[in-house]
């Protein structure tokens, strides 16, 4: 009986692990022992990462809201209860993008917001 | 600089007349324009108009192509359970540019108030 010879298809698998590891360091990038273990790796932390980010994004821009609203004298708990009583709809990207690049602006929002945050104060203690 | 805010596929999108955007899939055709009537904020200079969104505003946008996004790969992998699973994932996206933003009947630059 003839030998049955897989190697064309082994070694296809293996080039393509390798192919994925381009650029990685060292052995990860070269040995296929190693590039397997890091392709996996990279593509399963990839995957969970894209969900992540959204989350990171958002934390940052909190942060940037937060640090931007204390410049203009309110918190951002504040900021964010003010602009809901202002009917502002703006999400946490634009209004952090707004703080960076357009001040006058964000100080304009911030202002209704107050705005807004006074009167609901006052209707609540009214009542 | 004039600009605004719409929404459009549950995104806030910043845009000044001219500019080219990405959006999620619409249905179109490349050529074609498209309104975008969320409108959820308009900035000209110092004049701010707010809106949830603004009546009558809208933006006025021209399909450039339906495109797809870069191809992203989904690995799923469970250890000592033997299973793992390979999905490749291209987002549809439109691309647009936008051609006119009009903030429609005129309103005082403070949110109205009653």
């Amino acid at each position: 009986m003839p030998r049955a010879t897989n190697a064309p298809a082994s070694r296809e698998r293996r080039r393509r692990i390798l192919r994925k590891a381009k650029g990685y360091r060292g052995r990860r990038s070269k040995l296929f022992r190693y590039a397997k273990d890091a392709t996996m790796k990279g593509q399963y932390w990839a995957y969970r990462d894209r969900k992540t980010r959204k989350r990171n994004f958002r934390m940052l821009w909190i942060q940037r809201l937060n640090a931007a609203a204390r410049a203009n004298g309110i918190t951002y708990s504040r900021l964010a209860e003010g602009l809901k009583a202002a009917s502002i709809v703006l999400d946490r990207k634009i209004l952090a993008d707004l703080a960076v690049t357009d001040e006058k602006t964000f100080a304009s929002i911030i202002e209704q917001a107050k705005v807004a945050l006074d009167k609901k104060s006052k209707s609540t203690k009214a009542a | 600089m004039a600009f605004a805010i719409i929404k459009t596929g549950g995104r806030q999108y910043r845009v000044a007349e001219g500019d080219t955007i990405d959006v999620d899939l619409l249905e179109t055709e490349p050529g074609k324009q498209v309104v975008i009537g969320e409108v959820l904020m308009h900035a000209d200079g110092d004049k701010l108009t707010h809106g949830a969104p603004i009546d009558g505003a809208k933006v006025t946008a021209e399909v450039i192509e339906q495109r797809k996004d870069k191809k992203v790969v989904a690995y799923k992998f469970k250890r000592r359970k033997g299973y793992h699973r390979t999905l490749g994932h291209r987002r549809k996206l439109t691309r647009l540019k936008i051609k006119s933003i009009s903030v429609g009947a005129k309103k005082s630059t403070k949110k109205e108030t009653d």
